[in-house]
């Protein structure tokens, strides 16, 4: 007999099984879209109306039921809403892993102690600067670095697994190195991302702060910003939205993900399992892949390609077309490998 | 470890159950873990609070192959939980 867990990435199994299964495994839940910051590149322009404590807690029983078990919490700002800590401590209860994306400025010392209680996994900060007058100037909120730096520090000083999250656009990219170190000083890790994204209502404004590409060229051989947003080696199929992946906005709205919103159902209109198990667009999602999207299928960048179909649709109209920002991205992970082969 | 010592789920870890198989997320570390059949049994009987002796016996009903090794096997898989903080063991006597 044998005790010990197994070796085996753990991961690849679950996925595996839970895609051979269609279970839900990464849930992104979208608790509000109001924030208390006004950053310059947000997808998100408009509030929308709320689902209620009692129902964001009983839809967190049906999706532990169907076996969900990364949860990601993210807004907005999702601490602006009164009963946040009631749905952390409420999804802590159902063993989801809880992964919150937030600006943190709201964390104070005895918030803080809350969030300790709820044992997130992982809490994602924001940051968009190495100081207060870069942040700030892209929140358009005085005082937002000092408050999320303070919170950084109360969330360490408590044990709390923080990464920093940073989306690189013009007006910081000379400085992403300095979020770097920032991240080092503060002993955490940090993510970068080039990727601006439209926004969800279709307004392209965003796309006015992405990079050009060539000078993302630049800084090609720089691992700590590709290593995070590369595509696998060899990929060729879609993510797992729709497979094992969901996400639910603030109105109760389900979709595939956060980027890809058609609407698969409504959580006011039909039970979490219904619109997983039987909406069309889940149906339709699980039998695709990009190699047999027309313009991909004999594409000799496809194994580089990290297409999204939720941004080819904000950008390009339709989810199955290929899209500029994806086709170059592809081109510089190629680019990328060569210089520096795995 | 003695067979008393009274076992527990650590509240903070984050778990599910599929294909038989479960799966435990580390508190703090954010690691996967995955249990074998066996590991994944003594999981789900730890549903509520069980000494080693209860689990042990329990699987020797259980398991049809060499039963020899089930306690050696079962302290060794609980001082791994234990490290881990997935687990938490009371050895005081109640």
């Amino acid at each position: 007999m044998k005790t010990k867990p197994e070796k085996l990435s753990p991961l690849g199994k679950l996925i595996t099984a839970s895609s051979e299964k269609c279970i839900p495994l990464n849930l992104f839940f979208e608790l509000t879209h109001r924030c208390n910051q006004r950053c310059i590149h947000c997808c998100i322009s408009s509030p929308t109306p709320e689902l209620s404590t009692e129902k964001i807690k009983s839809l967190l029983n049906d999706a532990a039921e169907m076996g969900s078990l990364f949860l990601t919490l993210t807004g907005g700002e999702p601490m602006l809403r009164d009963d946040f800590f009631e749905i952390a401590h409420h999804a802590r209860n159902r063993n989801f892993a809880v992964r919150i994306f937030t600006n943190a400025t709201l964390i104070d010392g005895k918030t803080a102690d809350r969030l300790i209680e709820a044992a997130p996994m992982e809490v994602d900060v924001s940051i968009h600067g190495p100081d207060a007058e870069l942040h700030d100037g892209i929140t358009r909120t005085p005082g937002s670095f000092d408050r999320t730096m303070r919170a950084i520090k109360l969330l360490k000083e408590r044990g709390v697994h923080v990464s920093l999250k940073s989306m690189l656009m013009k007006q910081n990219f000379d400085r992403y190195g300095e979020i770097f170190d920032l991240a080092d000083g503060l002993d955490v890790t940090c993510r970068v991302d080039p990727t601006i994204t439209a926004g969800i209502n279709g307004d392209a404004a965003p796309l006015a702060h992405r990079i050009e590409p060539a000078r993302l060229r630049k800084i090609i051989s720089d691992k700590r910003v590709f290593e995070n947003i590369e595509p696998a080696p060899g990929q060729n199929v879609w993510c797992r939205v729709g497979n094992t992946e969901m996400s639910i906005a603030p109105n109760g709205d389900v979709m595939p993900c956060i980027q890809w919103r058609t609407r698969a159902g409504n959580v006011n209109e039909q039970p979490l399992r219904k619109i997983w198990e039987g909406s069309p667009v889940f149906e339709f999602l699980r039998g695709i892949t990009a190699g047999g999207t027309p313009g991909c299928r004999d594409c000799e960048l496809m194994s580089w390609c990290a297409k999204c179909p939720g941004i080819a649709e904000a950008e390009g109209g339709q989810w199955n077309k290929p899209y500029e920002w994806a086709c170059t991205m592809a081109g510089l992970f190629k680019e990328m490998e060569e210089i520096s082969p795995k | 470890m003695k067979l008393q010592v009274r076992i527990s789920r650590s509240p903070h870890v984050a778990w599910r159950e599929v294909d038989d198989a479960v799966y435990l997320v580390e508190p703090q570390e954010a690691k996967l873990h995955c249990l074998n059949s066996t590991g994944s049994s003594v999981w789900k009987l730890l549903d509520t609070e069980k000494t080693a002796e209860q689990i042990i016996s329990r699987l020797k009903q259980e398991f049809t192959g060499d039963l020899s090794r089930v306690k050696d096997d079962v302290f060794e898989f609980l001082e791994y939980m234990r490290e881990k903080k997935l687990i938490i063991l009371d050895e005081n006597e109640t």
